[in-house]
């Protein structure tokens, strides 16, 4: 038997034809690489280009940007890319409002579009990418909010109660920030309007919930139909606690006066003292869109279960009964409650827009 | 003298002057304890007109000075409404919103618990006519009256009805525990009269009939006493208030009405009047503050001098008071009330409190102020020449020596020492630690 030479032995040895796929595989690799690096390219709406720096806006409707994702140069520079993205919005005091994460890969050769999946954020954006060549990058810029119009908000949810529009335009600053006359989400800078960090954003000015959740998370930040659902179901969640606690000030007033009933009026009692009344955050001569009286049931728009309805949106109640004590008679005391005074007075002096 | 003679002698006179300082150190030690027994604190917040409900708590002192919680005397779910105590008493009604019971707290067995549900249906009870009573021979007892037919404001009923419950304090025999429409036990009122805090404490409204004092509750009357002699002839209306009551002495001031409050001309002092049942006569004593809180610890009256200032004049010491709802840490947390913002929204409205403590003895007339410079302070309990008082989170414990108070001691410090308004010495024999 004739010997293999070692030259064909060599030749059909594994590790030479492996050397041979190796070169074969760098050679490709050398091919879809190339000399040419990878530009990660971003657009946006109308396939204008998002550089480093660029302000685009969550439109009033509302909706996020556009953010289309591609290669220039396609498989000649890589062949698949990796993306990350953080949006956050931090409170003036520093501490984290919201943040919106995304991340995806992509062939080279293809665009790959942000699906937002009905959510909503805005703030700093920051895309990091890396290629499966070695390359990597990011990119930073801004995404803002759009305030709606005021026909917009108005025809979103009905005008039920009959005070919700006073009270939409109070919360959200529509007569005190500019541009007045609309219903603010966002504050002039695009940023959600954030009048008592942590509490208070937005439309409705909501307030997280125990254990600092929004109802729609992120969303009620930048979304303005979100927020005011959600500022909308609250009110509607805390009416019978409003009413039953007008009935039981009423009868507490009575039980204290022995049966002799003192009525109670808003705004006339604040304007005469009639029975000693004490009025919170009261100004005298303002023209004021509500006004409520005892000789009106709860349920009725001039009772005052609808007067401590509005209030109890910014927390306590309009009006209770100051019992009698050795320094002072009993009397009517309203608007004063809780962390501020004058709720009740802000709202009603707020025209609905 | 011999010197044997000498040293006997000088040590004989050594004995009997260490026994003499002895007698009188024992003598000195006695008058500074009160009545023997353990420490214990009841903390609590009433809500009346507050959304949300505050736990009572008892409390002891631990060995480094800070509360030893003993147990959940009404829970934070519940709450209270209104809180009085007298003697070996303490009341509290609740839920706060509308009262279905009332939880009995008896100093000389505090871990007991004792509720009793008298209104399973929920009432409004009158808080100016709510009190204790202590009929002869019987224990301390709560009158609650109501009105049983006031539902809605816009549709007054044309007749006011009432009933009232008289919960005793006796539970030995819960068969008549409560019984209802016991209106002429009024005649046994007893007040401690207002402690501190940030709340309205209601007060208790009487008025003229007939040349007498009388408690007037929707149409049963009562006398109970003679009318002070400022009282008889006065041109202005009178609206005689309660302030404090015991076996000896029946306090009552006039209560200002709005024509005199608007007008700002109102005194600077006010005039409280003591009837001193022992001598059948009538005493006024001046005030140096014009709407004082006032807490009968017989024969003391203790005192928060309070005046009124509708233009919410910062008061010293707000800044030190907790602003937000917080809760204790720990195995037993509770819930404590943002005391600055209950301040600010009712007993601070009106009324400003430079932080001044008064002590009045109704029998010798010694007085004694305490100047705390912070709103939130108050007399907890004056006892055998003894007084605590507090002073935010901080309790002091002083002994009165004539007019002075000497010895001044923080006892305890601690976060929810704010809700302390109640504070008695007991020799329970059970006790739960």
């Amino acid at each position: 038997m004739r010997k293999e030479s070692c030259s064909s032995r060599r030749d059909k040895r594994p590790g030479r034809r492996l050397s041979y796929m190796r070169l074969a595989a760098i050679m490709l690799g050398l091919i879809a690489c190339g000399t040419a690096r990878a530009q990660f390219v971003v657009q946006t709406n109308g396939g204008s280009t998002v550089s480093q720096g660029t302000t685009l806006s969550i439109d009033s409707s509302p909706a996020m940007p556009l953010l289309t994702f591609s290669v220039s140069g396609g498989a000649l520079t890589c062949d698949s890319l990796n993306w990350s993205m953080d949006i956050s919005w931090t409170f003036v005091t520093g501490n984290q409002g919201s943040l919106l994460e995304r991340s995806g890969t992509f062939y080279c050769n293809q665009t790959q579009t942000v699906d937002w999946n009905s959510e909503y954020g805005g703030g700093s954006a920051t895309v990091s990418w890396s290629d499966d060549c070695g390359h990597a990058g990011n990119i930073s810029f801004t995404i803002l909010g759009t305030n709606p119009s005021p026909a917009a908000v108005d025809s979103f949810i009905p005008s039920t109660p009959w005070f919700w529009r006073n009270l939409l335009a109070w919360e959200s600053r529509a007569w005190s920030t500019s541009p007045t006359g609309i219903y603010h989400q966002f504050a002039s800078g695009g940023t959600p309007l954030d009048c008592d960090c942590p509490n208070g954003i937005g439309l409705t000015q909501l307030d997280p919930a125990n254990g600092g959740t929004y109802p729609s998370g992120i969303n009620d930040f930048w979304a303005w139909n979100y927020n005011e659902v959600d500022g909308f179901n609250l009110l509607a969640n805390i009416r019978t606690a409003a009413y039953n606690n007008w009935t039981s000030e009423w009868n507490d007033m009575s039980a204290n006066t022995g049966g002799n009933l003192v009525p109670a009026n808003w705004p006339s009692d604040c304007t005469t003292h009639a029975n000693g009344a004490v009025c919170g955050g009261f100004t005298a001569g303002t023209t004021l869109f509500c006004s409520f009286s005892s000789a009106n049931a709860n349920g009725s728009p001039n009772g005052f279960g609808d007067g401590s309805w509005i209030h109890r949106y910014n927390g306590s109640f309009f009006v209770d009964w100051v019992d009698g004590t050795p320094n002072s008679p009993g009397y009517w005391e309203y608007d004063a409650q809780g962390p501020t005074n004058g709720y009740v007075f802000n709202v009603c002096k707020s025209p609905a827009i | 003298m011999s010197a044997n003679r000498q040293r006997y002698s000088t040590v004989c006179r050594l004995v009997l002057f260490s026994a003499l300082l002895w007698g009188i150190a024992c003598r000195a030690q006695s008058k500074t304890q009160p009545a023997s027994g353990r420490l214990y604190f009841l903390a609590a917040t009433t809500s009346e007109h507050w959304p949300q409900a505050y736990p009572a708590t008892l409390y002891a002192v631990d060995g480094s000075g800070r509360l030893q919680w003993l147990r959940e005397v009404v829970s934070s779910t519940e709450g209270t409404r209104f809180i009085y105590a007298y003697g070996k008493t303490i009341f509290l009604l609740h839920p706060h919103s509308a009262v279905t019971g009332v939880t009995i707290m008896h100093t000389d067995d505090p871990m007991r618990a004792d509720d009793v549900t008298f209104a399973p249906q929920g009432i409004i009870p009158s808080p100016s006519a709510t009190v204790i009573v202590e009929p002869p021979g019987s224990a301390e007892a709560l009158l609650v009256p109501w009105i049983t037919n006031v539902k809605d404001s816009a549709t007054p009923p044309e007749k006011i009805e009432v009933t009232s419950a008289l919960i005793s304090s006796d539970s030995a025999n819960s068969a008549k525990r409560v019984r209802f429409n016991a209106w002429p036990e009024y005649a046994y009122l007893r007040s401690e009269g207002t402690g501190g805090g940030p709340n309205y404490v209601p007060g208790i409204l009487t008025s003229r009939r007939n040349d007498r004092l009388a408690m007037d509750v929707f149409g049963h009357s009562t006398s109970l006493a003679s009318l002070p002699p400022a009282m008889e002839q006065s041109s202005v209306p009178v609206v005689p208030v309660v302030v404090g009551s015991s076996d000896r002495f029946l306090v009552v001031v006039r209560q200002p009405t709005w024509e005199e409050i608007n007008s700002g001309k109102l005194s600077s002092s006010r005039i409280l009047h003591i009837f001193d049942r022992a001598q059948r006569a009538w005493t006024a004593t001046r005030i140096d503050a014009n709407a004082p809180s006032v807490r009968l610890v017989e024969p003391w009256l203790a005192i928060i001098a309070g005046i009124w200032r509708p233009d919410h004049k910062p008061p010293p010491g707000r800044e030190n008071e907790r602003e937000a709802e917080t809760e204790t840490d720990g195995p037993h947390p509770v819930r404590l009330p943002p005391v600055r913002v209950l301040y600010r929204s009712y007993a601070g409205h009106n009324i400003f409190f430079p932080g001044v403590l008064i002590l009045r003895d109704l029998v010798d007339g010694r007085k004694i102020r305490i100047e705390t410079g912070q709103e939130d302070s108050e007399i907890l309990r004056v006892e055998n020449d003894v007084v605590l008082y507090r002073v935010n989170d901080s309790i002091y414990q002083a002994r009165i020596v004539g007019s002075e108070l000497k010895d001044t001691t923080l006892i305890v410090k601690d976060e929810d020492v704010p809700e302390i308004h109640w504070a008695f010495w007991s020799k329970a024999a059970s006790q739960k630690n």
